[in-house]
C-alpha cells in the first residue's frame, strides 16, 4: 500500500474549497441550485468603506435564499471558480475592480507605491487601453514619476502588473464563459474603475479639484 | 474657479505630516541638505504644503503645521487635528501611504537613548480604555486597557523602514515595534509604565509613544487597507525629566526622524 505521501505525488486528489462558506455553496450548486452575485456598496462622502457580497440562490428557477456576507478577496475567487457570474455588469464590473486590487496587492507590497503607479500607468498609456473613454479619462487626470528602468525591478513589476490585468482576463472567459467581446468590456470598465481608484480621480473631482 | 497650480504638484503617493514648528524646520533643514527641493504651495482648498516633488521612487508632499489664532494645533483631535487632516489629504492627493514625522517618546531609557528614532510597526490608541470604580467598594479606580488593541500600519512602508534600518551608518538607533498613541502629553513614569503594562500585547514590542498617530487610523479607508506609518526621534521618556531635557532634545529628535525618512526614500530606489 502506497504510503500517504506517496500517493498525494502520484495522484493528487483535487484540493478541498478552504473556506467553509464555499464548500456550502459548491454543494447547493452541486445538487442542482444556481447563483448570482450582486455587489452592494454603499457610497460614503469619503469613499467606499464596505463592500458586501450578496448570493442570490435559485432552485428550480424560483428564488430561494440570499446569503449575505462581506467581500473577501477569497470567497470572490472561489465563486470565480464555481463559475457564479454577477447579476449585472455593474456588479461583474465593480467586482472584477475589486480583483484587480486583490491581484496587485502584492506588487504594490514589492515594489512600493511610487515606482508601482509609475509602471503602471506607462504600460496603461503604451496600450491598446488607453483608447478606451473610461480609461483615457481617468488617465488624463493620473500623474506618476517616469519610471525608473535601469534597476532590477521594471521588468518583474510590469511582468506581475501585465499576469494580474491578464488573469483577470482569463477568469472573465475560461471560468466565467463570457464571450470574448464581452470579457474585454467588461476588464477595460473594470480597469478603468481600478484606476480611479488608484489614482483617486473620483474623489478628487467631488472635492472639487478637478 | 480652477486652481492656479500645476496639476502634478496638487498628488503624490507619500504624504510626510509633522504637526509642530520643530518637525517642519527639521524637515526642510535635512531635505535641503540632501538637495531636495521644498515648494512652498498655498492650495485653495488644502491650505498650505510642501512640495517635494520625486523622491526615490515616490512623489512627496509635506503638510505644514495648522496654526489657529497663531497657535500650532496639536493632537490627533478637532477639525484641524491629525484624523482631520490624514482623511482630507488623502483624499485630495491621492496619497497612499503617510508618514507621521517627528517626536515621540521613548519607553526605556536603559535601553534607547534620546535621538533615537522609532518606526510604528502598529499603533495602540490607549485611549480606547474602560475606567470603573475600584471592586469592593475601595477608593479609586481601575482602568482597563483590553480593548486598547494593537492597528496594524501600513505594512509597504514598515518594510520601507526596515530595509533602511538595516543599512546601517548612522549615529542613531531605530527601533521597530508598537507605538502607543493617544491625546495626553504625560510627564509621568508611572502613568508612562501602567500604559505599558497595561495595554494588550501584540506580534509587536511597545517601544515608545506619540500624540498625533492615532488619528491617522481615521485616515484609512479600511481596516486591512491602512495608510498611514510613524516615524518620530525619541525627544523624551514621558517622566518627570521630560520638561528638563525636551528644549535640547527636540531638535535632534526631529532631525533623526526626518533623515531617516528621506534616506529611506532616496536609498531604496528600485
Amino acid at each position: 500500500m502506497p504510503a500517504v505521501l506517496d500517493r498525494a505525488f502520484a495522484d493528487p486528489p483535487a484540493p478541498p474549497l478552504a473556506h467553509p462558506r464555499l464548500r456550502h455553496w459548491a454543494a447547493r450548486i452541486k445538487s442542482g441550485a444556481t447563483a448570482v452575485l450582486e455587489l452592494y456598496q454603499p457610497a460614503t462622502a469619503l469613499g467606499e468603506v464596505q463592500t458586501d457580497i450578496a448570493l442570490h440562490f435559485k432552485a428550480r428557477d424560483v428564488p430561494d435564499s440570499l446569503e449575505v456576507c462581506d467581500w473577501d478577496d477569497d470567497l470572490n475567487a472561489g465563486l470565480i471558480a464555481l463559475r457564479v457570474r454577477a447579476a449585472d455588469s455593474t456588479s461583474e464590473t465593480a467586482r472584477f475592480a475589486l480583483g484587480l486590487r486583490a491581484a496587485m496587492r502584492k506588487t504594490t507590497r514589492e515594489f512600493g507605491d511610487g515606482f508601482f503607479n509609475s509602471v503602471l500607468l506607462e504600460l496603461v498609456n503604451e496600450s491598446d487601453l488607453s483608447r478606451h473613454a473610461a480609461i483615457a479619462e481617468v488617465v488624463r487626470h493620473a500623474h506618476a514619476n517616469a519610471p525608473y528602468r535601469e534597476g532590477r525591478s521594471y521588468d518583474p513589476c510590469r511582468d506581475m502588473i501585465a499576469d494580474a490585468i491578464s488573469g483577470r482576463m482569463y477568469e472573465l472567459k475560461n471560468e466565467l464563459g463570457y464571450p470574448p467581446t464581452e470579457a474585454r468590456d467588461i476588464l477595460v470598465s473594470s480597469l478603468a474603475c481600478y484606476l480611479d481608484e488608484r489614482f483617486s480621480v473620483s474623489s478628487r473631482k467631488r472635492l472639487g479639484l478637478l | 474657479m480652477p486652481i492656479d497650480i500645476e496639476p502634478h504638484k496638487q498628488v503624490c503617493t507619500l504624504l510626510l505630516f509633522v504637526a509642530t514648528q520643530a518637525e517642519e524646520d527639521a524637515l526642510i533643514a535635512v531635505a535641503t541638505e540632501r538637495g531636495i527641493p521644498f515648494e512652498r504651495i498655498k492650495h485653495p482648498k488644502l491650505g498650505e504644503y510642501h512640495w517635494l516633488g520625486q523622491v526615490g521612487d515616490e512623489t512627496v508632499i509635506a503638510s505644514r503645521p495648522v496654526r489657529e489664532s497663531g497657535r500650532v494645533v496639536m493632537g490627533e483631535i478637532g477639525r484641524l487635528g491629525s484624523a482631520a487632516r490624514g482623511i482630507r489629504f488623502s483624499e485630495a492627493t491621492g496619497a497612499k501611504g503617510i508618514v507621521q514625522l517627528g517626536m515621540a517618546f521613548g519607553i526605556d531609557s536603559g535601553r534607547q537613548k534620546l535621538g533615537d528614532v522609532l518606526v510604528s510597526a502598529s499603533l495602540i490608541p490607549y485611549d480606547n480604555r474602560d475606567v470603573r470604580g475600584s471592586p469592593n467598594g475601595m477608593p479609586g479606580y481601575v482602568t482597563d486597557y483590553s480593548s486598547a488593541t494593537p492597528q496594524l500600519a501600513r505594512i509597504e512602508l514598515v518594510e520601507l523602514f526596515r530595509r533602511e534600518a538595516v543599512r546601517g551608518g548612522r549615529t542613531f538607533q531605530v527601533d521597530v515595534g508598537a507605538i502607543l498613541s493617544g491625546a495626553a502629553r504625560i510627564h509621568s513614569r508611572a502613568f508612562r509604565d501602567e500604559l505599558v503594562a497595561g495595554v494588550p500585547g501584540g506580534d509587536d514590542p511597545i517601544i515608545g509613544g506619540d500624540m498625533e498617530g492615532v488619528g491617522l487610523l481615521a485616515a484609512s479607508v479600511s481596516r486591512r487597507e491602512p495608510i498611514w506609518c510613524v516615524v518620530k526621534g525619541i525627544s523624551d521618556f514621558a517622566d518627570e525629566d521630560r520638561d528638563a531635557v525636551i528644549n535640547e532634545s527636540r531638535g535632534p529628535a526631529c532631525r533623526n526622524a526626518a533623515a531617516f525618512v528621506l534616506s529611506a526614500l532616496v536609498n531604496d530606489r528600485n
